[in-house]
């Protein structure tokens, strides 16, 4: 080999060798896909300052930090509430055995949209999912804490028990009452997920996907029964069961191809609008569907409510078309009804709008404790046919509120503001209305103590539920780790027992 | 005022007097479709001697015979006297063979004639007991004929499915309702299956009672009646069975069955509910008020046997799309509204409900189809299609409920004056020639057998 032919191979040979370092190869999908989780877990791992996630037990605290009034209160002369005396202990963990924990294609976040329940066994149950609207890839639990213990675990993978398969379209979120029958069976419905640019596209309605599915689960037994889906094209947002007979009441949507134009047909539901919601009777225990349609006329319920009186078995709803009158439906005869009553007006906005929040059970004077979607707080009597205005939940106008609960011996009822968790400057407050005085009190703020301390911003709950002796409050909250205090895209619920001092809470 | 005054103002006042009358008296014309409705006991002709009156007319003493009279009569052919309507049609040339018997078995033979008056507690208007069949009469694999006749009641109320074997000749009931379902006297109860007996080629036939028009919804919650039952019986081996209440607070004034598919489709007359029953699992599809803005028409259910897609119009009333069709598919649980509708009738200006029509589609994929007034148009459900034929017959159409299409799909075959007034006009049975757009009078019954 000549000079000349000697250096230009050395300089191909160089070459070689240093071009991959210049012209990096391009990344593959599933790599990128890999550093998205890498870096969403390297920020998280940072954001969890005590490394709670990956931790056992519950962080347990009690501090005067609860019970600091914030700044938001003072400047605004808020003197609609007064602060507890005595500081509650607070236990907290955001929810594990998250899986996979985060999504590398920015779809979906984990979350949970129902309620809170206590099982005869005095454990709690409530839902987790990770929420991939028009979307493959859910996964959806049902949460057990046990508060004696302070552990949790994952009771139920749904997907799994129910036979969904990797690459369908499945349901979203456990969205309403998951409540029990007196063996300890919880009963459910799964709910798909709402209309909007969220909602399952055409194509994907046409696949597998063909309605939602109804299931329960013995908490002694551990045996969960699937009842596949009763109701074929309806989807579950709201569900609470008649626990003597065993009937699930649900009311839900559908897809409605081409009436008039292909749609979900809730579409346009609440004043002025068109929709209307499909109702779910089905008993569990005889497998039997016993209503599965529409109400009549042009009723069009609540999606986000279902009131069962457990004295009688009865359902209440608001309808949305007839100025939120609240309507009742008889699962022995199938029979609809207008009630003559409505839910009240605001006194600040002058309007009302659907029912949302109740108490599952009535207070000795025969009445359910309720809240609409804007905040109005009243009464109702359902063997009356009366509603009797209380004020709002919180702030002047109202401020929406998703799950409240009343003490053993109904004094108090209990929720939190803001089920969005929108409203940042709140600062999530725990709130006791004393049924007697007429007064709300903050039992705690968990916004800035939790952010502070464990780097938790709180982002609103829509459960929450007392223990049988009214001691303990569990809240299961949505939320995320973030640097910031009011930031952060949902992406870590977590569980909050509240041990409310005995003080608190005489009845 | 003078005595002149006085006379002009009293004869103005009469003469506005005998105008307002004759207004009133005009828009209180009934259409003549439907009729006015007298009493039940009028319009059905019952009356306190009835036994005596049937002695005295039953001539041939036939009454209790089960055995086929057969006959064939140039009087079939004849034009009844004082014919009301404009001769628009044939009359055939050949008479045909005609066997007939009155339904047997039906006990008690007569009511009392105060049944007639006080069947429902609510209301004295319609509880009157009369053996009747309301619903189709179909041809089982076994080649037999089905229908249904019932008492009509509410207390005691009882329906019986009967068979007729042409080859034979003989009729029989084969399911008697109260026995299947262990109604007690007292008891209220249906008295009619009033929709088609549609039969699967394994011989399987479902239905449900119907106790309509009563209980209305409002009185549902007052009287002893939680709503029909679901029967299913098989006519090979005649085994009934009782599936129970299927849904409560509803009563079924009409049903049809995708056999091949497993649906049970029905409409609630108390509440016009839907009903959809998968008979392959034993489950309700859907059952309940259909989306706002739809209401399923309670007298047609008409089954694209090809698709499983179910038709009938919409009778959503003071609704501008009343009549429209409407479809309903199990892929989606849905119901859409269709760009067809029943076509409006040419001399009332309007368009009624979709009442009769053809079991399946023609070759070129067409129902042929009957509204409530006698419009007979084809619906092409794949192409979203109506065109109208004509009227089925008269100079305004005749209500009817039933017909059938020839097997090389030529001929179409009816009776008009489904609701008891054919006699009017000869009961006439209609071949229509859809090829050239001719009726033609196969025989006309009422004079014959009168």
């Amino acid at each position: 080999m000549n000079h000349s032919a000697s250096r230009l191979f050395l300089i191909i040979f160089a070459s070689a060798l240093l071009l991959p370092g210049v012209v990096k190869a391009e990344e593959s999908a599933p790599d990128k896909l890999r550093r998205v989780i890498r870096e969403k877990r390297a920020n998280f791992d940072t954001w969890d300052k005590q490394g709670l996630r990956y931790s056992k037990g519950m962080a347990t605290d009690c501090t005067k930090a609860f019970l600091k009034v914030p700044d938001y209160y003072k400047e605004n002369n808020a003197d609609y509430f007064v602060t507890a005396e005595e500081i509650p202990t607070i236990d907290f963990a955001p929810i594990r055995n998250l899986h996979p924990e985060f999504q590398a294609d920015g779809i979906g976040e984990w979350t949970h949209w129902g309620e809170v329940t206590c099982g005869p066994n005095g454990r709690f149950y409530m839902g987790v999912g990770n929420h991939r609207k028009n979307a493959t890839g859910n996964v959806l639990n049902i949460i057990e804490y046990d508060p004696v213990k302070k552990e949790q675990r994952v009771a139920v993978d749904v997907g799994r028990v129910l036979g969904w398969k990797p690459g369908e379209y499945t349901d979203t979120m456990l969205h309403g009452n998951m409540n029990f029958l007196s063996d300890g069976t919880l009963v459910a419905a799964t709910w798909l997920g709402h209309h909007g640019k969220t909602n399952m596209s055409k194509d994907s309605a046409e696949s597998n996907w063909c309605g939602s599915w109804v299931f329960t689960y013995n908490v002694y037994t551990g045996k969960v029964e699937s009842h596949a889906i009763p109701f074929m094209n309806g989807t579950w947002a709201m569900h609470n069961t008649d626990t003597s007979t065993g009937v699930l009441m649900a009311v839900g949507i559908g897809y409605a191809e081409g009436f008039p134009d292909p749609r979900w047909n809730n579409r346009d539901t609440g004043y002025h609008y068109r929709g209307q919601h499909y109702f779910l009777a089905y008993n569990v225990l005889e497998r039997k569907v016993l209503y599965a349609g529409m109400p009549p006329g042009n009723i069009d319920l609540s999606e986000r409510a279902a009131l069962i009186d457990p004295r009688t078995g009865l359902f209440y709803s608001s309808d949305s078309h007839n100025g939120s009158t609240l309507v009742c439906y008889d699962q022995r005869t199938s029979r609809w009804r207008d009630l003559n009553c409505s839910i009240p007006l605001n006194p600040s906005t002058g309007k009302n709008d659907i029912l949302r929040a109740y108490t599952y059970r009535p207070a000795p004077d025969g009445a359910f404790y309720c809240m609409d979607m804007i905040g109005t707080f009243f009464k109702f009597w359902p063997e009356d046919e009366r509603t009797e205005l209380i004020g709002v939940t919180w702030e002047k106008d109202g401020v929406y509120t998703a799950s409240i609960t009343m003490s053993p011996g109904c004094r108090y009822i209990y929720y939190l503001p803001d089920a969005h968790g929108h409203n940042y400057h709140l600062e999530q407050p725990v709130v006791q209305y004393d049924t007697v005085t007429g007064t709300k009190k903050v039992l705690a703020f968990l916004s800035p103590f939790y952010h502070e301390k464990y780097g938790y911003v709180t982002k609103g709950s829509y459960g929450i539920e007392l223990s049988a002796d009214g001691s303990l409050l569990v809240i299961e909250m949505n939320g995320t780790f973030n640097p910031e205090a009011k930031k952060g895209r949902y992406s870590h619920p977590a569980i909050f027992a509240v041990h409310i001092p005995e003080s608190e809470r005489r009845e | 005022m003078d005595k002149r005054q006085l006379c002009y103002i009293v004869t103005l006042w009469m003469f506005m007097v005998v105008l307002s009358a004759l207004s009133r008296a005009e828009e209180k014309k009934p259409l003549t479709f439907w009729g006015k409705r007298p009493s039940p006991a009028v319009f059905y002709g019952i009356r306190k001697d009835q036994e005596a009156l049937e002695v005295k007319y039953d001539r041939k003493k036939i009454r209790h015979s089960s055995v086929m009279q057969s006959d064939s009569s140039d009087r079939f052919l004849k034009l009844p006297e004082n014919y009301p309507f404009d001769i628009d049609f044939d009359i055939a040339k050949e008479p045909p063979s005609i066997d007939f018997a009155i339904i047997q078995g039906l006990e008690p033979w007569c009511f009392e004639y105060g049944e007639s008056v006080n069947q429902s507690p609510i209301s004295a208007s319609d509880g009157f007991p009369i053996w009747s069949g309301f619903g189709d009469v179909t041809k089982g694999p076994d080649g037999c004929f089905y229908f249904s006749i019932g008492n009509h009641k509410y207390y005691g109320g009882n329906a019986f499915v009967v068979r007729y074997n042409p080859a034979i000749k003989r009729q029989e009931i084969v399911l008697d309702a109260a026995e299947v379902i262990g109604w007690k006297p007292g008891d209220w109860s249906d008295g009619k299956i009033h929709g088609d007996l549609d039969i699967s080629p394994e011989g399987d036939m479902m239905m449900l009672t119907f106790s309509g028009p009563r209980p209305l919804a409002k009185e549902f919650n007052n009287v002893p009646y939680s709503g029909a039952h679901l029967l299913k019986f098989n006519v090979f081996s005649s085994k009934a069975e009782d599936l129970g209440v299927p849904f409560s607070g509803d009563t079924w004034g009409y049903h049809a069955w995708d056999w091949e598919r497993g649906i049970l489709f029905a409409v609630g007359q108390a509440k016009n509910t839907t009903l959809i029953y998968d008979t392959n699992i034993r489950t309700l599809v859907f059952a309940g008020y259909q989306p706002k803005g739809i209401t399923w028409w309670r007298r047609c259910i008409m089954i694209d046997r090809e698709t499983g897609c179910i038709y009938t119009s919409n009778s959503t009333p003071a609704n501008d799309t009343s009549n429209t069709i409407v479809r309903w598919e199990r892929k989606n649980n849905t119901f859409t509204e269709m760009k067809s509708r029943v076509p409006v009738h040419p001399v009332h200006g309007i368009s009624f409900q979709l009442r009769a029509h053809t079991k399946r589609k023609t070759r070129e994929g067409a129902f042929w189809c009957l509204g409530n007034n006698g419009v007979m148009f084809k619906f092409y459900p794949e192409a979203d299609r109506v065109d109208y034929v004509g009227l089925n017959w008269g100079s305004e159409g005749i209500y009817t409920t039933n017909m059938c299409m020839s097997p090389k799909e030529r001929y179409l075959y009816y009776l008009p004056g489904a609701h008891s007034e054919a006699w009017k006009f000869g009961t006439p049975i209609v071949q229509f020639d859809t090829r050239t757009g001719k009726k033609k009078v196969i025989a006309f019954l009422s004079d014959f057998y009168l």
